[in-house]
């Protein structure tokens, strides 16, 4: 299995949407991680597992952008079926990022 | 707000400085301060200066002196007023503010729960989309983003206030520009009513069309899940306490968006260790 711990492989205080946003946005996230290794995962017919836990918190737009992404580039049902999400702090998140990625994107 | 907007008033019509004259105020609260703060820089900007008075009442001026808001003006601050927990930060175009919020967070849960170096990814989630939706949403240009975030500490009732002001254009005027406003006004009659019915997400059912990306659910859920306290919201003309389930059109508008809340040990505690 692949995984990707975002407190240690990307960053502690994630940021906002976009560039636009600032730094380390849910875009950077996507572009610089989350899309190579899922690809990678899924071409290895393995799972990809990422983990929420240990930052300071992640305003919505981080999450809804990068997973939305991840949605629209590969697929919903493929997506979602390939990814684990680890979220024991807030479990919330699993089903908010299970929304963003079969959110139809304009 | 009749105070605020008396002010903005002065700014627009007269362009002269504004003598601001607290000697016989008796009660002011950090929502109050930021708003203040944030007209001052608005005004500022247009070359419409402050100058004035602290209250009278010593109990208001060390509110006023340890809210940080002597941080914005000239003027003195008592000895026993200085270095307290209490700060308001503003926009700037640096991300530092993230890091800053991460420490702010930290002495959150020391006057709460008397717990160090403890992260509350929700109330940091929450607060970082606000500057964020400011920054994207409230202005029409980069160069006019101005909000200012309020965190006051009542460490004797283990309490902390929080506020949100940003003078930009508010959540309903920002949602005129699009579909959602326009179907839903056909609903409602008041503006206060759709708002307090967006935050709880009713909308979406009633005009099939989805507030998410708004960031205006995840401040109500904490409120809903009792991680915050004391929820209201003033933006454009509505007025809404989810606490006291009281909806309201203001007479004078607030051009812009303000939030307040509480958290204190009757909150539920959501917080975990820090090992940065």
């Amino acid at each position: 299995m692949i995984k990707i711990k975002i407190k240690t492989d990307f960053t502690t205080t994630p940021g906002g949407r976009d560039y636009d946003d600032g730094e380390k946005s849910g875009q950077e996230f996507y572009e610089k991680l989350l899309k190579n290794k899922f690809k990678e995962a899924h071409s290895n017919s393995e799972k990809l597992k990422v983990i929420l836990d240990g930052v300071a918190g992640y305003p919505s737009s981080f999450l809804s952008e990068s997973f939305g992404l991840l949605g629209n580039e590969f697929g919903g049902d493929i997506v979602w079926n390939n990814l684990i999400i680890v979220s024991d702090e807030v479990p919330k998140y699993i089903k908010k990022i299970k929304e963003y990625v079969f959110e139809k994107r304009k | 707000m009749a105070c605020i907007g008396k002010i903005k008033e002065i700014g627009r019509k007269k362009r002269e400085d504004v003598n601001l004259v607290l000697d016989d105020v008796e009660e002011i609260g950090i929502g109050a301060i930021s708003m203040l703060i944030s007209l001052m820089q608005e005004l500022g900007k247009k070359n419409i200066y402050f100058k004035g008075t602290k209250p009278k009442n010593e109990d208001v001026k060390d509110i006023l002196e340890k809210s940080g808001f002597m941080n914005y003006v000239e003027g003195s601050i008592n000895e026993k007023n200085k270095g307290t927990k209490n700060i308001i930060f503003t926009a700037g175009e640096s991300d530092t503010h993230q890091k800053v919020l991460v420490t702010k967070i930290y002495e959150v849960n020391q006057t709460i729960w008397r717990e160090a170096r403890r992260r509350s990814p929700l109330l940091f989630g929450r607060i970082s989309e606000m500057m964020k939706n400011s920054k994207k949403h409230a202005f029409e240009s980069r160069e006019e983003v101005r909000w200012h975030i309020a965190i006051n500490h009542d460490e004797a009732n283990k309490k902390v206030k929080f506020s949100f002001v940003d003078n930009g254009i508010g959540i309903i005027k920002h949602h005129k520009k699009g579909e959602i406003i326009k179907k839903t006004e056909q609903l409602f009659k008041d503006n206060s009513k759709m708002i307090n019915l967006a935050f709880k997400k009713g909308l979406e059912s009633k005009t099939k069309k989805s507030w998410r990306g708004t960031g205006l659910l995840t401040i109500y859920e904490l409120f809903d899940d009792k991680i915050i306290k004391k929820l209201v919201v003033i933006t454009n003309d509505a007025y809404c306490d989810f606490e006291n389930d009281v909806n309201k059109n203001l007479s004078k508008p607030f051009f812009g968006t303000y939030y307040y809340w509480e958290m204190d040990t009757n909150c539920i505690k959501h917080n975990f260790t820090s090992d940065d």
